[in-house]
């Protein structure tokens, strides 16, 4: 029985236990160390590291930069946690009916997901600073012969239409695993029952597809704070730092302003902030959720 | 338990985010670079370097050292995000033989990891423009790379297309030329404003550089003795970045790129733009028939006051914990040696040694900025005295300025602010 019962754990153990390596490896011991970090003064170049108790933290509180680049972070996720549940479930919707294309749409609409946020950013910054001017000359559109990543409005919604663009198609994907999993004998007697296409969408599939919901949320919520790669490769955070998003900031307050220590405790800050926030989003959905 | 794990693991995912932002992880010195070079094993130089515009140019050049040291094994890495990656580098443990720092304050940040060069060979010809920015507490530090230069280059079709027969040396006359370009229905400037090393870094500097004294106008400055308002041609760059944004893109220069700038120069859409003799090859390789020269910007009506801002770009280093340190000193003694045939006619830089020469291959914007360099007026860089890091600060309120979010004061009175903070830290 006792024998029984190690094999069990070794055979648990040896599944688990490089997964598990490698998050200590490559997340916690730096998770670790950037807290540890955080504590302390050092440029990120020189051998001399001091301590310095929280005063990277009460530094923070004046931080001006700091507090824009929140806003702007704040202001992008709501912006894209929005848009982009809506046009993923709207897309899955569509492709969910029986259209001859559907399989090729959904190729399609997920292409843009494989292609890499820099790559994308590059071409992005060529469509929108050259091609729309060129279509708003010809179509005499005077909205698209503006360079818009020379605005701070324009320059924001560029940003939020790029992350639609780019990851709808990953959104439509898991909503439409959701959809496929909502059975058809259900809208079918609520269908005999009298129900309409928008009762039976409001009261059969929506409760129905509640946990791709919550990853959805998720996964929006988490990605738009992280984001970073687009920021980088399409505005390089302006016009005048206004599209500096949290990651970015902090990137270059360790890399290029010598500040190491100062944006670990902001990235600290910024993990308390981002935990406390999906946690009650996760929490608070997971409630609605239904089982069935 | 379900729900425990559900948080566990969203906690998890969310910590890889802060991991991805702030990481690096612990410096490891002693975890030496390269194999050693006992029992005849080929010894790794690790080379890496922030000019990409000579990328085939560098593999090029270790690919020959290779060929003629067959004992060692150049690894060289090009790349633009340098700092990032050097600093990646170092605390992983990867920490290159070879590399590149700028001048002042970027090399004395560097300086407690860099190896005396003092008594290299090749020291006693460096330029003596060249020493000041890479001797930190009376240690030589650094293997210039080259000179370069900024100004305004132009297009000599458009000029003389407009009627213009010299090349502007005062303020007016920079504003004359940019009228009479007006007139002639060509548009004087795209500049690549979205850069801040454009905006923020090369047009900042010259009201710097113009100081009789830029050491030390900026150690005031530092000190909290001068104000950024203080600075004698301030007004003047207000009137150069005005012009550049009124008879260019206006408020849109913010979201114009460099490869915008330069594409836009290169195909004669714009007269003039404000870069340097980098910018040679991707000209050419847009349009070889172009025929352009090279200005100093003017920030006053003294035309006996303007001058080009000419300066090191990059000084070749040591990592002096290398193992390889006697190798990698070999290496750039052969540099020298040859560097008239990988500096100057490969990399087609400006020699900044006293025993090489410019040669007529390097195009009319290094012939341009050497008739500078002869006649003595030059200025330098002084943005690289800056507190580290600052010229990226500096370009938003500048930019702000352009997009017309800020006006004169409120740019400058942001400029004073980010100072005092960097040097406060």
């Amino acid at each position: 029985m006792t024998t029984m019962k190690t094999r069990q754990l070794l055979t648990y153990a040896a599944f688990v236990a490089p997964a598990v390596i490698f998050f200590t490896m490559v997340i916690l011991v730096p998770f670790m160390r950037a807290i540890v970090f955080s504590f302390q003064d050092w440029n990120g170049i020189s051998s001399d590291i001091r301590w310095a108790g929280w005063s990277n933290y009460t530094k923070m509180i004046g931080d001006t930069g700091f507090m824009k680049s929140f806003a702007f972070t704040v202001k992008y996720v709501a912006a894209t946690t929005i848009l982009l549940n809506i046009t993923g479930l709207a897309l899955a919707l569509v492709l969910n009916l029986a259209l001859k294309t559907r399989n090729f749409l959904r190729t399609i609409f997920f292409l843009p997901y494989v292609i890499g946020p820099v790559i994308i950013g590059f071409i992005w910054q060529f469509i929108i600073t050259r091609l729309f001017s060129e279509v708003g000359k010809a179509a005499g559109i005077e909205l698209l012969q503006k360079n818009w990543l020379s605005l701070p409005d324009y320059a924001f919604w560029s940003l939020v239409i790029v992350t639609i663009w780019h990851s709808a198609g990953y959104f439509m994907v898991i909503y439409l695993a959701a959809l496929q999993g909502v059975p058809k004998d259900m809208l079918e007697a609520a269908e005999m029952d009298g129900a309409g296409r928008l009762t039976r969408f409001r009261h059969v599939v929506l409760p129905l597809i509640r946990p791709a919901m919550t990853i959805n949320l998720f996964l929006a919520i988490s990605n738009g704070f992280k984001g970073f790669d687009l920021n980088f490769a399409l505005t390089k955070g302006g016009p005048f730092g206004t599209t500096e998003s949290l990651a970015y900031h902090i990137y270059l307050d360790a890399f290029t302003k010598n500040l190491f220590t100062y944006a670990s405790a902001k990235a600290v800050v910024f993990f308390l902030v981002l935990a406390a926030i999906t946690l009650i989003q996760v929490a608070v959905m997971k409630r609605r959720e239904v089982e069935m | 338990m379900k729900k425990w794990l559900s948080m566990f693991t969203v906690t998890a995912l969310l910590m890889s985010g802060v991991v991805g932002c702030a990481g690096g992880d612990e410096a490891k010195p002693d975890a030496g670079s390269g194999k050693a070079a006992a029992g005849g094993e080929k010894t790794t130089i690790k080379l890496m370097q922030f000019k990409v515009e000579i990328t085939d140019k560098v593999k090029a050049m270790a690919a020959d050292y290779m060929a003629s040291h067959p004992n060692v094994v150049i690894e060289a890495q090009v790349t633009s995000d340098y700092e990032t990656l050097l600093k990646t580098r170092f605390a992983s443990g990867d920490a290159p033989d070879v590399f590149m720092t700028k001048a002042f304050t970027d090399i004395s940040d560097w300086s407690d990891k860099l190896a005396d060069l003092s008594n290299e060979p090749w020291m006693s010809k460096v330029s003596p423009s060249a020493v000041q920015g890479m001797t930190v507490n009376g240690k030589k530090l650094g293997f210039p790379v080259a000179f370069e230069g900024y100004g305004f280059i132009y297009n000599k079709d458009l000029f003389a297309k407009a009627g213009i027969d010299k090349v502007p040396t005062t303020l007016t006359e920079l504003k004359q030329v940019n009228e009479k370009l007006k007139t002639a229905g060509v548009p004087s400037y795209s500049e690549a404003y979205k850069e801040w090393w454009v905006l923020g870094q090369h047009l900042f500097n010259l009201p710097y550089a113009y100081e009789k004294d830029p050491v030390g106008m900026i150690d005031k400055i530092n000190k909290g003795e001068k104000k950024v308002t203080d600075v004698a041609n301030m007004n003047g760059f207000f009137d150069v970045l005005d012009m550049t944004v009124k008879y260019g893109k206006g408020a849109e220069s913010v979201g114009v790129s460099y490869d915008n700038q330069v594409s836009d120069f290169s195909s004669g859409k714009t007269a003039m733009m404000q870069q340097g003799v980098w910018t040679i090859d991707s000209i050419m390789k847009i349009n070889p028939n172009i025929k352009m020269g090279m200005f100093a910007i003017p920030l006053n009506d003294t035309a006996a006051d303007t001058k080009l801002p000419v300066g090191v770009p990059g000084y070749y280093v040591l990592n002096k914990n290398s193992k390889n340190l006697e190798e990698s000193k070999k290496f750039l003694n052969w540099i020298h040696e040859n560097g008239q045939k990988y500096l100057v006619d490969s990399f087609k830089l400006i020699p900044a040694f006293t025993d090489l020469k410019t040669t007529p291959d390097l195009g009319p914007l290094a012939a341009d900025l050497s008739s500078y360099v002869e006649k003595n007026q030059t200025v330098p860089w002084a943005h690289t005295l800056w507190p580290s890091g600052s010229n990226q600060e500096f370009a938003k309120p500048l930019q702000a300025y352009v997009g017309g979010q800020l006006n004169k004061e409120q740019a400058l009175a942001e400029v004073q602010k980010i100072w005092n903070e960097r040097v406060k830290k």
